[in-house]
């Protein structure tokens, strides 16, 4: 391959015509609505917390029962956290997968950094090696575990969470509020699985050969699918494709995404953890050690129902073989 | 220049003609679509013409935006990771297959393909012709990780296009 081939097919790749006009539009003519928008939106948000704050203090004064060194509380509240790698099915009581004594630090089965296969390369003159990196486990689920919790909320410095609220998806479906738009096609319409499905149907979409079901299912609503957060298509055991089309709004809803998430509710208190920052590193520096990786300081606060706040840090890190280490350190 | 009033259009005209096809090649080789790199490049012209900081000079500035845009794209397929991406060949305009012979596609497929890492600093050197050591203050990485990833991305290139058809 010439370098004048490559910069050809680089030069190819060029914004349409339209798109200075339409980003022009979002850009300066949408930025200008913004400020207001975002003043009104937080000032109602301050209000509504000032509002709540007053009302949970004055409830919390008129209902606080009196307490007696006679009459001891009526539980402890304490919680301990769980952790596995996370593509593994793992039953409520097995611990022997799943860990939650924390104390020494503690491997988590199958959750490993690995190097794959090794690539040789030639740079000016010198021979360079590098291996593949690859993160077992897809992750690290952890759970506080413990009654009486309302609320649990997991930072972390160094790594990435993802947390899906499934049991609120499962209500939402149940009552038909989860997806914005719903639809099946024939089974013959698309061949294929996963991602090949979801690829055929965006094609099929956007060349018009599903105007029928835009229409039919689509009144006063968008049939751009860049106006939806998340669009599944899947093939039902009947053979058909499923179609859903999931707003921003209602994924805002179920689903938290960055450095710290907060969990509610009694079930389902489970967030994935990535070790993102050690993986770029692995990944940027091919020779480091495993055990020199960053390591990430996790920390779990659980909200109980009598308001008091219990606080758990624990430190992830990699020992030399690559296999994830879990210590509590406070 | 800090723009931090209200932007106008003449000066989103000026901006976008300075760097916008730059930030939507970078955008489109990470993201592999036409409509994220464009959600990718409308985020980037607002830091820039609401957020920026102030430049010491245009290299600076460009030097500011790809850093930025290429964040953005990290960000943006961490938090779209139930996004499937187009098919390379689904992304090409029609204006550019039709233009473009076989090796041209197959070179612009093979880059597309690429490990994200290297896409960026392929297109930095190759096309626009910055340094090693210009890539490296730009990304803010180590000079020997530039000529690394350029040394693999090229071995990559090879052995796709060797793959082909």
């Amino acid at each position: 391959m010439k370098k004048n081939e490559l910069y050809t097919a680089l030069q190819q790749i060029q914004p349409d015509a339209y798109m200075k006009e339409r980003l022009c539009q979002k850009v300066v003519g949408e930025q200008k609505k913004r400020p207001t928008l975002q003043y009104a939106v937080t000032a109602i948000c301050l209000a509504a917390v000032f509002l709540l704050s007053v009302w949970v203090v004055a409830d919390r004064y008129a209902q606080q029962p009196e307490v007696t060194e006679s009459e001891p509380s009526a539980f402890i509240n304490s919680f301990s956290i769980r952790a596995y790698a996370a593509d593994r099915t793992v039953p409520a009581d097995d611990t022997a997968v799943a860990q939650t004594d924390f104390r020494i630090a503690t491997p988590i089965p199958q959750a490993k950094i690995e190097r794959g296969k090794l690539n040789t390369y030639e740079d000016n003159g010198k021979i360079v090696s590098a291996y593949e990196v690859s993160y077992g486990g897809n992750g690290i689920s952890l759970e506080a575990v413990g009654e009486h919790i309302k609320a649990v909320t997991i930072s972390t410095q160094t790594g990435c969470l993802t947390y899906w609220d499934f049991q609120t998806i499962d209500k939402m479906k149940e009552n038909a509020t989860y997806y914005a738009v719903q639809f099946t096609l024939p089974q013959d319409c698309i061949i294929g699985q996963d991602k090949a499905l979801y690829d055929q149907f965006k094609k099929l979409w956007e060349s018009g050969a599903l105007d029928a079901y835009k229409k039919m299912y689509f009144t006063e609503k968008s049939t751009n699918l860049r106006d939806y957060a998340h669009c599944s298509v899947k093939r039902l055991e009947s053979g058909e494709i499923e179609v859903g089309l999931v707003t921003e709004e209602t994924l805002a809803q179920v689903h938290q995404f960055g450095q710290a998430v907060t969990m509610r509710g009694q079930e389902g208190r489970k967030t994935l953890w990535r070790p993102e920052t050690a993986l770029e590193k692995a990944t940027e520096y091919p020779a480091i050690p495993f055990d020199k990786l960053p390591k990430d300081i996790v920390t779990v606060e659980a909200e109980f129902e009598d308001g008091t706040i219990q606080t758990k840090t624990i430190e992830i890190r990699f020992d030399k073989d690559g296999n994830t280490l879990i210590q509590e350190i406070s | 220049m800090i723009m931090h009033n209200q932007p106008t259009e003449e000066t989103f005209n000026q901006k976008y003609a300075q760097y916008a096809d730059l930030l939507y090649r970078i955008a489109f080789l990470q993201l592999g679509s036409q409509c994220d790199a464009e959600d990718v490049l409308q985020e980037v012209f607002i830091k820039l013409l609401y957020k920026a900081p102030l430049f010491k000079d245009e290299q600076h500035e460009k030097a500011w935006l790809i850093r930025v845009t290429q964040n953005k794209c990290k960000d943006f397929r961490r938090a779209h990771t139930f996004h499937q991406p187009l098919l390379a060949e689904a992304c090409f305009s029609d204006t550019a297959t039709a233009e473009g012979n076989c090796d041209t596609l197959s070179v612009r497929t093979a880059v597309l393909s690429m490990p994200q890492n290297y896409k960026t600093v392929i297109l930095l050197y190759y096309y626009e012709g910055y340094s090693v050591s210009e890539i490296a203050k730009i990304l803010r990485i180590s000079p020997s990780a530039v000529k690394m990833r350029l040394q693999r991305g090229r071995e990559f290139l090879k052995l796709e296009l060797e793959e082909q058809p």
